[in-house]
C-alpha cells in the first residue's frame, strides 16, 4: 500500500470534497469533513511510523514512478528518521488546529479548504525526494498561508500577508535557481535528491558551488527564519489567525531547517563545511537578538513570535556544528560523536519547538478570544480565575525556556552538548540566550498570572472542551519527550548518524584527492 | 519547378479563403443570423489546422526558391496562432453584441491579420517578411479602433498606427540595407554570403551592389570592409527595432499600454498573444539562420533588451489601476522572459523548446485572465482593478479561477506558467554563459508577485460592491474553462507536451 501517497494526498481529497459543499448550509459537514480527513492523515502517519523500521539506515517506504521522463523528473517519495518525526508533527498539529478552528465563524468553507491544502503541501515537502516535486509542494504550502493570514488575520493582515508572500517567494525563487544549477551540474541531469547527494555535482567547483549554496541558503534561511531574514515573521505571526500561527511556527518554519539538513548538507558538503561558521554566527545572532526582542515585546503573541527566532537559532546552531570544520581532529571519534549529538538535538528541537510553540500560540489564541487584548501588562492574577489555563501556559512556558523534564530541555541540551565540542565560544555565548529566554517567560508569567486579578477579568472562562482537545495532547507530548526521549531519538539518530558518516566519508575522500594533487 | 508547390501555402490560402467567405456570408445572411458567419470563422479554422498538420515536414524545407520555409517550429507557432485565434473569436461574440454594423467584418479582419502572422512564421525572404508585417499591422490597427464611438478606442488605434507606421519605416530601412549588403532578399542567400566558409550559392558569388557602389566611388578596399560591417550592424539594429515594436519590447513598447487599454478587450487579448507569437517566430528564424555568421552580437543585444524589458514591464505594471493596462505591462514582461529563451536558442535547441512551452503556457494563462476580465467588465461595467473588489463574495468560482491564472502568470507551481519559467530559466542556467539572465528573470518574477497578488488581494480581502455577476456569456465561459484546464494540465502533466516538442521540432 502506498502509505506515503495516501498520507500526502488524503487532505487534498478532503479539500476537494469541501469545494462541493455549500458554505452556509453545510457548516457542520464542512467542519466534520476537514476533521475526518486530517484525522485520516494522522492515522496514515501513524501507520507510516508502524511500517518504519527504526534503526535501519537510509530511505524507507520509498515510492517511485515515472512522471516527466523528458526532463528526468520522477514521482519519488520516501522517509527516513529525519522526516518521519516532522511528518507526525505536521499531521498532529494540523488535526489539532482543525479541531480548534471549529469556532471560526467567517468563511469556514474556504478556511478548511486552505487548511487541508496547506497540510498536503507540508506533508509533500517532508516526503518528496525529487526536487521538482519538492518545489511544487513547497510553493503549494505558501499560497494557502497567504490567504489564511490575509482573510482571517488581525487588523493589519493584508500587509502581513503580502509581506509573508513576497519574502518567502524571493527565497523559494533563489532556491529554484540553485536547484536548476544542481540539475545542470549533474550527469545525467537529475532532480533526484538522493542521486544528487550521491553525485555531489558541484564538488570542487569553488565559486559556483558557493553561489548555489547561498541560493539555497536564502530559500531556507528566510523560511527558518535566520537573522537578518526574520522580519516577516513577527508580522505574519501577529496577524495570522490562531491556528495559522500554530502551523506557521509549528511546521512551516521547520521546512527551512529541514531543507538545510535534507538538501544543503548532503548535496553540497564542501560549501556547507566552508560556510558553516557563518551559519553558526547568524544562528548565534538569531538566538541572542531573538531573545532580547522577545523580552522587549508588550504583545504576548509578538513575544512568542520572537521566541521562535530564538529557538530556531538553536536548530541552526546544531546544524552548523554538524558539518563545521574543526581542524586536524576533524575525524576524531569524539568530534564525530559531537556532530551526531548536535544534529540529533537540532532535529529534536524542531519537533519540540513545534509542539511547544504550537501550544503557546493556541494559548495566546484562547486568551485573545476572551479578552480581545494581548498586552501582557493588561492582565494580572489570572491564575485564580483560570487555573487550568494558567497551568498549561506555565507548562508550555517552562518547556520553552528549557526546564528539565520537558521536551525543550532535552533538545536544547543535546544541541549545546554537541555544539560545545565544535564551537566552544559561540555555544558559550548562545547559552546567554537560554538565560534571557528564562527571564522573559518568567516575567510574562508573573505579569499575567500572578498578582491582583483585575476587575475587568472577573468573568473570564477557563478552557472549554475544544481548546482542551487541542492542548492536552501537546502538553502530554512535552512531558513524554521530556521524560522519555529514547524512542524519538532512536528514530532521529539513525538518520543523523548516516548523514554525518556520509559527510565524513566524503571529506576524507576529497582530502585524499587534495593530498595527491587533485 | 520553383513555383510548382503551391500546396505549402495551403494553410494561409485556406485561411484567406475563410476570411473572404466570412465577409461574403456576412453580406448575404440576414441580421438576425449574423452569428452564423462568426461561427463559420471559428469552425473554419479547422481547415488551415488540418493543412498545417499535413504539411508537417521532417527536416527544414524551403519553397518558392527559398522565400518560404516550413519546418517544425513554424508549424508549432502556426498551431498556437490558430488556437489563440479560435479562443479570441469565442471571446468576441458577446463583446460585439451591441455593434450595429460590421459584426462579420470584425472576424474577417481577425482572420486576415492571422493570415499575416501565419505567413510571418514561415517567411524566409525580406519582402515576404515585410508584407506579412504590414498585413498583420493594418488589420490590427483597424481592430484596435473597432469601437468607433469610443474615444479611447480611437485614440488607441491612432497611437498604435503612428508608432506602427514609424516602426515599419525603420524596419524597411533596415531591410533595404540588408538587401544592399546581402545582394539578395532571400535570408538564405544573405546568410551564405556572410558565412565564414565563403559563398556557397550562385547569388552570393558576386559582390552586392552596396559594396560595388562603394568600390566604384573610390573607397579603399579596407574601408569597404569596415563600412560594410558597420552598415550591417546598423541594419540589424533597425530590424530589431521593428521587431521590438511588434513584440512590445522595452523601449519600443510605448504603444502597447494605450492600445491595450483602448482596444476592445477581445482584441487586446489577441494583441497580447498573437503578434508576439509571430514576432518571436521571425526573431527565431533570423537567429537560427544567421547566427553566428551575421548576428554574432545579436544575442548580447537581445539579452540586454530582455533585461530592460523584464524590469520595465514589471515595474510599470505595479502602479496600474486598470487591469487591461496592467496585463499590457505584464505581457511586456513576459516578452522579456521569452527573450531569454531566444538568447539561449542561438546555440542551444533547449532555448527553442522552452520558448514554445512558454508560449503554450502564456496562451492559456493570459487568454484565461482576459476571459475573466471580460466577464467582470460585462457585469461590473468597467475594467478597473477596483471592480474586482470582493469578487470572491459575489462570484467565488470566478475569483478562484482568476487566482490560478494569476499564480500561473507569476510562475508558481503546479501551473503551466511555472513549467514555462522553469524551462526558460533552466535553459539559461544550462547554457552557463547566460546564467545571469536567469537571475534577472527570478528577480523579476519576485517583483511581479506584487501586482499579480494585488489583484488576488482585492478579490479576496476587499469589500464586495453592490453589483452581482449575473451574465455568463457562453463563449467567454468556454474559453475560461479551456484555459483553466490547459493551465493545470500543462503544469501537472507536462510530459506530453515536452515529448511532442522534442519529437517534432
Amino acid at each position: 500500500m502506498p502509505i506515503l501517497s495516501l498520507l500526502v494526498f488524503i487532505p487534498l481529497v478532503g479539500a476537494t470534497l469541501i469545494l462541493f459543499m455549500d458554505r452556509d448550509r453545510h457548516r457542520r459537514e464542512i467542519c466534520w469533513t476537514a476533521t475526518v480527513f486530517s484525522a485520516l492523515a494522522f492515522v496514515f502517519s501513524l501507520s507510516a511510523l508502524g511500517a518504519f523500521e527504526i534503526g535501519r539506515a537510509g530511505i524507507q517506504l520509498r515510492e517511485y514512478a515515472d512522471w516527466i521522463d523528458a526532463l528526468n523528473i520522477h514521482y519519488h517519495l520516501g522517509i527516513d528518521g529525519l522526516s518521519l518525526p516532522l511528518i507526525l508533527l505536521t499531521t498532529l498539529l494540523s488535526l489539532l488546529s482543525i479541531i480548534y478552528s471549529w469556532r471560526i465563524t467567517e468563511r469556514i468553507k474556504e478556511y478548511m479548504f486552505f487548511f487541508l491544502l496547506l497540510e498536503t503541501g507540508m506533508l509533500g515537502v517532508f516526503t518528496s525526494l525529487d526536487f521538482f516535486l519538492f518545489y511544487i509542494f513547497w510553493e503549494v504550502s505558501l499560497v494557502p498561508m497567504y490567504f489564511l493570514i490575509g482573510i482571517w488575520g488581525g487588523p493589519n493582515r493584508q500587509y502581513a500577508a503580502i509581506k509573508f508572500f513576497i519574502y518567502t517567494l524571493i527565497g523559494s525563487l533563489a532556491m529554484l535557481l540553485g536547484i536548476l544549477a544542481l540539475y545542470f551540474a549533474s550527469t545525467p541531469h537529475t532532480f533526484d535528491m538522493i542521486e544528487l547527494a550521491r553525485q555531489h555535482p558541484l564538488a570542487g567547483a569553488g565559486l559556483k558551488a558557493a553561489l548555489v549554496f547561498w541560493g539555497l541558503f536564502l530559500g531556507f534561511a528566510i523560511k527558518v527564519p535566520l537573522f537578518p531574514f526574520h522580519t516577516w515573521l513577527p508580522d505574519a505571526h501577529v496577524e495570522a489567525p490562531t491556528a495559522g500561527s500554530v502551523i506557521l511556527a509549528g511546521v512551516l518554519l521547520k521546512m527551512g531547517t529541514y531543507g538545510f539538513i535534507r538538501v544543503s548538507l548532503p548535496i553540497l558538503p564542501e560549501a556547507s563545511r566552508q560556510f558553516a561558521i557563518w551559519i553558526a554566527i547568524l544562528a548565534l545572532i538569531s538566538i541572542i537578538y531573538g531573545a532580547l526582542c522577545a523580552m522587549a515585546q508588550k504583545d504576548l503573541k509578538r513575544m512568542i513570535a520572537y521566541s521562535s527566532v530564538n529557538h530556531m537559532g538553536y536548530v541552526m546552531l546544531g546544524i552548523a556544528a554538524s558539518v563545521a570544520f574543526v581542524g586536524p581532529e576533524n575525524i576524531a571519534a569524539a568530534v564525530q560523536h559531537s556532530r551526531i549529538t548536535a544534529l540529533n538535538g537540532a532535529v529534536l528541537q524542531m519537533v519540540a519547538h513545534g509542539i511547544i510553540t504550537g501550544a503557546l500560540f493556541f494559548l495566546v489564541g484562547v486568551i485573545y478570544e476572551r479578552a480581545h487584548v494581548r498586552e501582557i501588562d493588561a492582565f494580572g492574577g489570572l491564575a485564580k480565575r483560570m487555573p487550568i489555563y494558567a497551568g498549561l501556559m506555565m507548562m508550555a512556558s517552562f518547556a520553552s525556556l528549557g526546564l528539565p523534564g520537558l521536551a525543550g530541555f532535552v533538545a536544547e541540551f543535546l544541541v549545546f552538548l554537541g555544539a560545545f565540542g565544535i564551537y566552544r565560544l559561540i555555544t558559550g555565548l548562545a547559552l546567554l540566550g537560554v538565560a534571557i529566554t528564562a527571564a522573559y517567560f518568567l516575567w510574562m508569567i508573573q505579569r499575567i498570572f500572578l498578582g491582583e486579578l483585575r476587575e475587568r477579568w472577573q468573568n473570564l472562562r477557563d478552557l472549554d472542551t475544544g481548546e482542551l482537545i487541542a492542548l492536552v495532547p501537546l502538553a502530554a507530548l512535552m512531558l513524554a519527550i521530556g521524560v522519555f526521549p529514547g524512542p524519538i531519538l532512536a528514530i532521529i539518530d539513525s538518520a543523523s548518524t548516516v548523514l554525518v558518516n556520509n559527510l565524513e566519508q566524503f571529506y576524507r575522500f576529497s582530502d585524499i584527492i587534495t593530498l595527491f594533487g587533485g | 519547378m520553383p513555383y510548382s508547390n503551391l500546396s505549402v501555402f495551403a494553410p494561409e490560402l485556406s485561411l484567406c479563403g475563410l476570411a473572404i467567405l466570412v465577409l461574403v456570408a456576412d453580406l448575404i445572411v440576414p441580421r438576425a443570423w449574423r452569428r452564423v458567419p462568426a461561427g463559420l470563422a471559428a469552425v473554419g479554422l479547422v481547415v488551415p489546422l488540418y493543412f498545417v498538420a499535413r504539411l508537417w515536414p521532417e527536416p527544414l524545407q524551403f519553397e518558392f526558391t527559398g522565400a518560404y520555409a516550413i519546418d517544425g517550429f513554424s508549424g508549432a507557432f502556426k498551431i498556437l496562432l490558430l488556437f489563440a485565434a479560435f479562443l479570441v473569436i469565442l471571446l468576441s461574440f458577446d463583446y460585439l453584441r451591441k455593434l450595429q454594423r460590421g459584426f462579420g467584418e470584425y472576424f474577417a479582419l481577425l482572420l486576415f491579420s492571422l493570415t499575416g502572422m501565419m505567413l510571418l512564421t514561415g517567411a524566409a525572404d525580406l519582402i515576404v517578411i515585410y508584407l506579412a508585417f504590414e498585413m498583420i499591422s493594418l488589420s490590427c490597427y483597424v481592430l484596435t479602433g473597432y469601437m468607433k464611438r469610443d474615444p479611447r478606442s480611437n485614440e488607441a488605434a491612432l497611437k498604435y498606427f503612428l508608432y506602427g507606421a514609424a516602426a515599419s519605416g525603420v524596419m524597411l530601412y533596415g531591410i533595404s540595407l540588408l538587401y544592399g549588403l546581402g545582394g539578395s532578399t532571400r535570408i538564405m542567400d544573405i546568410a551564405a554570403r556572410f558565412m565564414a566558409s565563403g559563398p556557397t550559392t550562385a547569388a552570393a558569388v558576386e559582390p552586392a551592389f552596396l559594396q560595388t557602389a562603394l568600390v566604384q566611388a573610390g573607397v579603399p578596399e579596407l574601408y569597404v570592409m569596415r563600412l560594410t560591417g558597420l552598415m550591417m550592424s546598423l541594419a540589424v539594429v533597425l530590424v530589431t527595432v521593428g521587431l521590438g515594436f511588434k513584440i512590445a519590447m522595452v523601449p519600443f513598447h510605448a504603444w502597447a499600454p494605450d492600445a491595450y487599454e483602448g482596444a476592445p478587450t477581445p482584441v487586446t487579448a489577441f494583441l497580447s498573444v498573437a503578434p508576439k507569437l509571430a514576432g518571436f517566430a521571425l526573431i527565431l528564424r533570423l537567429l537560427l539562420m544567421w547566427y553566428p555568421a551575421l548576428l554574432l552580437h545579436w544575442p548580447a543585444l537581445l539579452a540586454s533588451l530582455a533585461t530592460i524589458t523584464m524590469f520595465g514591464g514589471n515595474l510599470w505594471a505595479i502602479r496600474q489601476t486598470n487591469i487591461k493596462r496592467m496585463l499590457a505591462y505584464s505581457s511586456i514582461a513576459h516578452a522579456g522572459y521569452l527573450l531569454i529563451g531566444v538568447v539561449v536558442a542561438a546555440k542551444d535547441l533547449m532555448g527553442l523548446h522552452a520558448i514554445i512551452v512558454y508560449f503554450v503556457a502564456y496562451l492559456f494563462m493570459n487568454l484565461g485572465a482576459f476571459a475573466i476580465v471580460l466577464l467582470v467588465a460585462r457585469n461590473m461595467g468597467s475594467e478597473e482593478i477596483s471592480d474586482f473588489s470582493g469578487l470572491y463574495h459575489t462570484a467565488p468560482a470566478l475569483a478562484a479561477v482568476m487566482i490560478i491564472f494569476l499564480l500561473s502568470l507569476t510562475g508558481i507551481p503546479p501551473t503551466a506558467g511555472f513549467l514555462g519559467k522553469l524551462l526558460i530559466f533552466g535553459a539559461a542556467i544550462g547554457s552557463g554563459e547566460w546564467a545571469w539572465l536567469a537571475v534577472v528573470g527570478i528577480i523579476n518574477s519576485a517583483i511581479s508577485v506584487y501586482y499579480y497578488m494585488n489583484v488576488a488581494r482585492v478579490m479576496y480581502f476587499g469589500k464586495a460592491g453592490r453589483q452581482q455577476v449575473t451574465v455568463w456569456p457562453v463563449g467567454v465561459v468556454t474559453v475560461t474553462v479551456v484555459c483553466l484546464l490547459g493551465t493545470l494540465a500543462v503544469g501537472l502533466f507536462p510530459q506530453v507536451i515536452i515529448r511532442l516538442i522534442q519529437q517534432y521540432i
